[in-house]
């Protein structure tokens, strides 16, 4: 019986750290195969200390409904706004890109473009920050009204472990359907 | 012990009680002088009961006290410290009159006697009997200043040749340089009345002394009035008071030490635009008083804009030019600002060219600085984003400690004046940016921890661009990041976003170094404009000035 009740815990915990599927109210869903730690603000300060020169690069993107994991060397937060009904929600990421694009133009090593995965459209940016580097990514769900905001965030000799959770994260993105 | 030693020891000890009690009598006594000691201490007590907390605590020579006889009774003179004068033809004594009754005081007002051409010192006692009958003042040229016993200013008045003359009203003004420069530049702007004011200055401007920061200067102040409206303003270069700097140890004679603040400046003190003085210059920067020269000036802007936009939209080849024209005060001295002038003007674009690589182009504007903010940069930007942290640096702040710069190597006098009228304008498609430096001009201390705090921007940005950079980039991402979804191109546009978002971004990484303002491309006038919150609440407002 108490091998039963080890094995039961184990997989519980086992399933929580790996593949999780990410709930971003109103927005959709996502998830990472890679092992992830939802993170508390102590911890998100340590992990800076230990992997980000002790420096987060942007913390705005900690805003109230977001999220914030640790995979592996990466930062990642996962949030979400809800957006005017009125508005054509189609011209979201052109208008955010429109907006960003004056701040980080004469800023070295930035890009923005939008991008079509997996049939879905996100702006995704991408800027040094502080040392370290930052990747935003923006969405949209057009029928719930609700924006997808998020980060990556990591050092720069991590930019290819950040650029394949980024594509994970992305790649499976499901829209909530009202 | 014998009886006859106590006796002897009492009638001693009873001795030494007489003497001691009489003791200021017998002082008095042997200086002349013929004040009761009941008075002294009576004025002691009233002064010692009638002292504010917050009033100044001006110091009293109790030991050089006397008594003078006046039409309403005896009055107990105490001399206050006094200051030495700049301009020898000036006199000036200070001091306490205590109204006596029965040897009690029922009063007490400080007295400043300034004469001109008039030996007050001299004629202290026929000013003190002819101050309590105004008919007595024969042959008494300059001014009477009366302030109550926290020395604050309660009237003035102003007399030539013993006839009051009640058209003028004296002040005294403590100011610090930037204060004085500011002040004169709002009756030139014709600040108080709509009609010209004559502002005349002993000694004229070309020859006034050099002064270090945050030396206070006392300015007689002579406001001449014609059926109530103001015509001519005269101010008299007084005395200089500088900070941690002894007696004599400044370019003038006249300067001495504010660490003592039993012996502040005459006029009420040390506090700016003191001694009845209307506290215009006090809050000249505050945005809602600093909108209003802006805009007295800015007709000048408007067309600058003009003509620089047109260039702008007219080369439709690289949307990333900006166009620039560099606002500089002609001739020598940063001053003279009374000529018009064709300052360098050019273009730059971002993606090819560093910071300072204006490219002269064909055409030439005239811009008169008379008219509108005379030294700093306008320049275009063709998205709707106003000033970064770069252009309020290159514009404005940089040139103040960078070494070798034009204001840099000005005078104390010229690099106060520019920090008040410094200006980088920023022309968008759809707004026009003013932003000035933020200086607090209320009293010395504080201007310059103004300029302190300007310093450490400077250092940083000059230290380390990113930090300042970065602080303005992430903000203005995290704005964009909370109003994009109320974009709806209507009622709140992607220019109007971008241009929020670059006003919440300066805000957040300068802080109160700078003054912003903005206006619509027609608009005729400007507004301050402020930002504030966090990433969850961050908001722009336009400030909501009294009329």
């Amino acid at each position: 019986m108490k091998r039963i009740t080890f094995l039961i815990a184990f997989l519980i915990a086992s399933i929580t750290c790996f593949g999780q599927k990410i709930e971003i109210n109103g927005f959709g869903t996502t998830n990472l195969s890679h092992k992830m730690l939802q993170m508390s603000n102590a911890q998100i300060s340590d992990f800076a200390k230990a992997k980000l020169h002790n420096k987060i690069p942007s913390p705005g993107f900690f805003f109230k409904t977001a999220k914030v994991y640790n995979v592996d060397n990466v930062l990642v937060s996962v949030g979400y706004r809800s957006i005017k009904r009125n508005i054509n929600a189609d011209n979201y990421l052109v208008n955010v890109k429109k907006s960003l694009d004056p701040f980080f133009s004469d800023s070295p090593g930035y890009t923005s473009k939008i991008e079509t995965i997996n049939g879905k459209k996100f702006l995704i940016t991408s800027q040094p920050m502080n040392g370290n580097i930052t990747k935003a990514f923006y969405g949209v769900n057009t029928v719930t009204f609700t924006i997808l905001q998020g980060s990556v965030q990591c050092s720069p000799e991590h930019e290819a472990e950040a650029d394949i959770t980024l594509k994970e994260l992305l790649s499976n993105i499901q829209y909530k359907v009202q | 012990m014998k009886k006859s030693h106590l006796s002897f020891l009492g009638i001693l000890f009873f001795s030494f009680l007489v003497i001691y009690s009489c003791r200021r009598d017998v002082q008095n006594f042997v200086k002349e002088q013929s004040i009761s000691s009941g008075a002294l201490e009576s004025a002691k007590i009233w002064r010692a009961t009638h002292l504010s907390a917050l009033g100044i605590k001006l110091d009293a020579k109790w030991n050089d006290a006397w008594n003078a006889h006046t039409v309403i009774g005896d009055v107990l003179v105490v001399p206050a410290p006094e200051h030495p004068l700049y301009d020898i033809n000036y006199t000036m004594r200070r001091v306490f009159l205590f109204s006596l009754s029965e040897n009690q005081v029922t009063k007490c007002e400080i007295v400043e006697f300034l004469g001109y051409k008039y030996d007050v010192s001299n004629n202290l006692d026929i000013l003190i009997k002819g101050y309590y009958n105004k008919n007595l003042l024969e042959n008494f040229s300059g001014s009477i200043y009366q302030y109550d016993i926290n020395y604050t200013f309660i009237n003035s008045s102003k007399y030539e040749n013993g006839v009051r003359k009640l058209n003028v009203k004296p002040f005294i003004k403590n100011m610090t340089r930037v204060q004085m420069l500011a002040q004169v530049k709002s009756y030139e702007s014709h600040l108080r009345v709509n009609d010209a004011v004559d502002v005349v200055y002993h000694p004229p401007r070309d020859q006034w002394p050099q002064v270090g920061p945050g030396c206070v200067e006392s300015w007689f102040t002579d406001e001449e009035y014609s059926n109530d409206r103001l015509t001519q303003i005269t101010y008299t270069l007084e005395s200089c008071v500088c900070p941690n700097q002894s007696s004599g140890d400044s370019n003038n004679s006249s300067s001495s030490n504010t660490g003592n603040p039993q012996n502040p400046p005459y006029g009420g003190g040390g506090s700016s635009g003191g001694g009845g003085g209307d506290g215009t210059s006090s809050i000249w920067k505050l945005p809602c008083e600093e909108v209003k020269r802006i805009n007295e000036r800015y007709a000048a802007i408007r067309v600058l804009r003009t003509a620089l936009m047109n260039d702008m939209n007219s080369t439709g080849t690289n949307p990333l030019t900006e166009y620039g024209q560099v606002l500089k005060a002609p001739g020598n001295s940063l001053l003279d600002y009374s000529k018009s002038t064709t300052p360098t003007i050019g273009t730059y674009n971002p993606n090819t060219q560093t910071s300072g690589e204006w490219t002269k182009p064909a055409n030439s504007y005239t811009f008169n600085p008379t008219d509108g903010y005379f030294y700093g940069l306008a320049h275009t930007h063709p998205d709707d984003n106003g000033a970064s942290v770069v252009d309020v640096m290159q514009s404005i702040i940089n040139p103040y400690f960078e070494s070798g710069s034009e204001v840099h190597n000005a005078s104390a006098t010229e690099k106060d004046y520019y920090t008040i009228f410094a200006a980088g304008l920023i022309f968008t498609p759809n707004y026009t940016y003013t932003v000035t430096l933020g200086v607090d001009l209320s009293n010395a201390t504080n201007y310059n921890n103004s300029i302190n705090n300007l310093q450490t921007y400077y250092n940083s940005y000059n230290t380390n661009p990113a930090t300042l950079n970065t602080a303005y980039r992430t903000a203005a991402q995290d704005y964009v990041n909370l109003h994009s979804g109320e974009v709806d191109n209507v009622n709140y546009t992607q220019s109007e976003l971008t241009a929020d978002a670059s006003v919440y971004g300066l805000k957040k990484a300068l802080g109160n170094a700078v003054n912003i303002y903005r206006s619509g491309p027609n608009d005729t006038k400007t507004s301050p404009i402020t930002a504030g919150g966090d990433s969850n609440t961050a908001s722009v407002s336009t400030v909501d000035c009294p009329q």
